[in-house]
């Protein structure tokens, strides 16, 4: 599906579904130099089992044209009027990464007529600053940024995860060499600057899932687990053997996360 | 943190796409030999079917010790995933059947195995693919062949019989030029001596029955994806770019860029034409590949002691070894191959026809057959064998000639070679004309 915004042409994956206004949306945004790909399996499922299914790619990543967006004020309006152009009663919102810190950021100032039935952030980390030596890489050398942030995002480099034939650090260079270059480091900016986490968290009253990786190394798990822990309208499920690539690593789990939570988060009859 | 480091490639050849079996904890890869494995429940059946869910269903589609092979060869070769076939000639099947339809064109290296090149030159033509050949080392002829509905680059890195080099930089830029991937048969070098994605290549294809077996029990293709070039920006590319009414509308491009053409062939060309390899077969190349970089570290070793016996011979001429200076790719060898040439070459014995049998059929550690990249030594003279029709212009045609050998050169003591190579070269100077 394009969506056109401004002039621009911006592209969500729907699994080839034709949306439908009497089912709710379940949004997806991936992370930092990545594309919709991120969220093929989980994307797909909520597809085929009764919700309409957005994987968007940000502005200027994947299929989507345009400009980078620097910031994640910036990138949050943007997904809100993404949102708004969506058929269906009701958004759930899911974000990986920096795509998390884009739903939060939309969450907080969420003003859509579709009510926001829930908010899922996945490898969510906050403060989510980066090191000097990454924003240096991307900055100068993005083939070694991607290396560095391929090996840091996974528990292994052998594999040996679910998706059968596909080596899933192969996979991630590939997707974030193909990116535009310049995005590696603007959403490292983007996410090393943010500063609303916490009072777009305070502010918040939309049931919230926090989906972390045990061995996440990236955006670690405690951080997570403190931010639950601060909010009466957020959970947690901490996945074993996972690390910052949770959706190829335990892609089983998080679905099933996502799966329960969602499910238990309609629109209200 | 701290600055990551890569696994490397011996570590590799050992560990990925393997986990230790978390229900028994068996250490080696276990051979998963069953058709097809029980479902959850409906729905998880369903969501397998549907790609919603990682996992197998069926053992044509995927099998859990070829996705081990499949995973490896995808790390050694630094690309994104790979499929496993029941021959390397299934792998190049397989790998046209994706990309293209009737009525559209390949332009091949000349210099290429001689099962590819019956492939492309009569078998596909039947349903429509038509093949044009040019000699690997003229680059303004592959330039020339290239048509408007041309949708694959296809050479090896070593070709066959002359052991050219492909220049593979220089290809694939022109290749990219004109929005096609080229695509490599690396069979005789493996990722040990080079990786051909690194030099710009975008599929590549093993026969891994050769070298990455390396013991000569089986036959077993690798289709390898460097997840790199855009299919959509090509616009060349329907099958993988535009909705297949076979899979529920999937875009193969817009499920995932990156991976488009191993979806396809996998979920088409593996369902549909079901050339998969047997999972004892993936257990037995996966055993060849743990050993990869030592093998052809002594294969290559062999291979330059014994042409070093065979260059100081008056009975041998022509050796066509990249790595000898009066070879024409001898400087692009050197970039290309630092690691070697490769353990399989053809030289020319002194004497005609019947020498050369008599010199085959007097060598004891070398076996007589048609197979190269074994552990074994393996010799073959194709006038009085593969070839023994062919008049001795007919062979020179082929880029051969009445005393051609081949050789592939295993792992031996490499005295005992050069004893057996120096008896046979004794016994068919006896019958040289």
């Amino acid at each position: 599906m394009h969506i056109e915004l401004n002039g621009i042409s911006y592209h969500g994956y729907t699994a080839a579904r034709e949306h439908t206004s009497d089912r709710e949306t379940v949004v997806f945004i991936h992370g930092t130099s990545m594309d919709h790909t991120v969220w093929n399996l989980q994307s797909r499922y909520f597809a085929y089992h009764g919700y309409n299914t957005l994987a968007m790619n940000l502005p200027g990543h994947g299929f989507s044209e345009g400009p980078l967006l620097t910031s994640i004020e910036a990138m949050a309006d943007w997904l809100r009027e993404i949102v708004d152009r969506t058929s269906g009663t009701g958004v759930h919102l899911v974000g990986h990464s920096m795509g998390s810190l884009i739903c939060l950021q939309a969450a907080s100032g969420y003003t859509d007529s579709k009510p926001l039935l829930s908010l899922s952030l996945v490898g969510f980390s906050y403060p989510m600053s980066v090191t000097p030596v990454l924003l240096d890489a991307a900055k100068n050398q993005p083939a070694e940024a991607y290396s560095m942030m391929t090996q840091w995002s996974h528990t292994s480099q052998l594999g040996g995860e679910p998706n059968p034939g596909f080596w899933s650090p192969g996979m991630q260079m590939s997707m974030m060499s193909n990116a535009n270059p310049d995005a590696v480091y603007q959403d490292l900016m983007a996410c090393n600057d943010y500063a609303g986490a916490e009072s777009a968290l305070q502010n918040l009253q939309t049931p919230t899932l926090f989906i972390s990786g045990l061995l996440d190394k990236m955006a670690p798990c405690k951080l997570a687990r403190k931010h639950a822990e601060a909010s009466t309208f957020a959970s947690i499920e901490q996945i074993p053997q996972a690390g910052h690539s949770i959706m190829s690593e335990k892609p089983d789990e998080v679905l099933k996360a996502l799966q329960r939570f969602i499910r238990a988060n309609p629109i209200p009859a | 943190m701290t600055q990551p480091t890569k696994t490397r490639f011996d570590t590799l050849a050992l560990h990925a796409g393997q986990r230790p079996d978390p229900v028994h904890g068996a250490r080696a890869v276990p051979i998963y030999q069953s058709a097809s494995y029980v479902f959850r429940d409906s729905d998880h059946a369903a969501s397998l079917f549907n790609m919603e869910r990682p996992g197998h269903a069926y053992s044509r589609l995927s099998n859990p010790t070829n996705a081990v092979l499949e995973e490896r060869i995808a790390a050694l070769e630094n690309g994104v995933g790979g499929i496993a076939t029941a021959s390397g000639q299934a792998a190049l099947h397989l790998a046209i059947a994706t990309l293209m339809d009737a009525g559209s064109h390949v332009v091949s290296s000349s210099a290429i195995y001689g099962g590819s090149h019956n492939l492309l030159q009569y078998t596909m033509t039947r349903f429509g693919i038509e093949t044009t050949f040019v000699p690997p080392r003229d680059v303004d002829a592959i330039r020339a062949a290239i048509q408007p509905n041309t949708r694959l680059v296809f050479g090896e890195v070593i070709g066959n019989p002359g052991n050219d080099i492909l220049n593979l930089p220089l290809v694939a830029e022109l290749a990219h030029e004109h929005r096609i991937p080229l695509m490599i048969d690396s069979t005789f070098t493996t990722p040990y001596l080079i990786q051909p994605f690194h030099h710009g290549a975008d599929i590549v294809m093993h026969s891994a029955t050769k070298f990455l077996c390396g013991h000569g029990t089986v036959i077993g293709g690798l289709l390898v994806d460097h997840g790199r070039f855009s299919w959509q920006d090509s616009g060349k590319f329907d099958t993988l770019s535009e909705p297949y009414s076979g899979f529920h509308n999937m875009s193969f491009d817009e499920e995932s860029s990156p991976a488009a053409f191993l979806l396809r062939a996998r979920r088409e060309g593996l369902r549909d034409f079901g050339a998969c390899m047997s999972p004892t077969t993936a257990f037995q190349i996966l055993q060849g590949m743990e050993t990869l970089s030592i093998r052809m570290d002594r294969h290559v070793d062999n291979t330059r002691k014994v042409i070093d016996f065979l260059s100081k011979s008056d009975a041998v001429s022509d050796i066509s070894y990249p790595e000898l200076p009066e070879h024409p790719d001898y400087q692009l060898c050197s970039e290309l191959l630092p690691r070697g040439a490769g353990a399989v070459f053809s030289f020319t014995l002194n004497g005609g026809r019947e020498a050369g049998r008599v010199f085959t059929e007097g060598l004891s550690v070398f076996s007589h057959l048609a197979n190269v990249g074994d552990a074994k030594s393996l010799v073959i003279h194709p006038a009085s064998t593969t070839h023994y029709r062919m008049s001795a212009e007919d062979l020179l045609k082929a880029g051969i000639n009445e005393g051609t050998i081949r050789l592939s050169i295993g792992l031996e003591d490499v005295d005992d070679l050069i004893e057996d190579l120096s008896r046979g070269i004794h016994l068919a100077s006896k019958v040289a004309r």
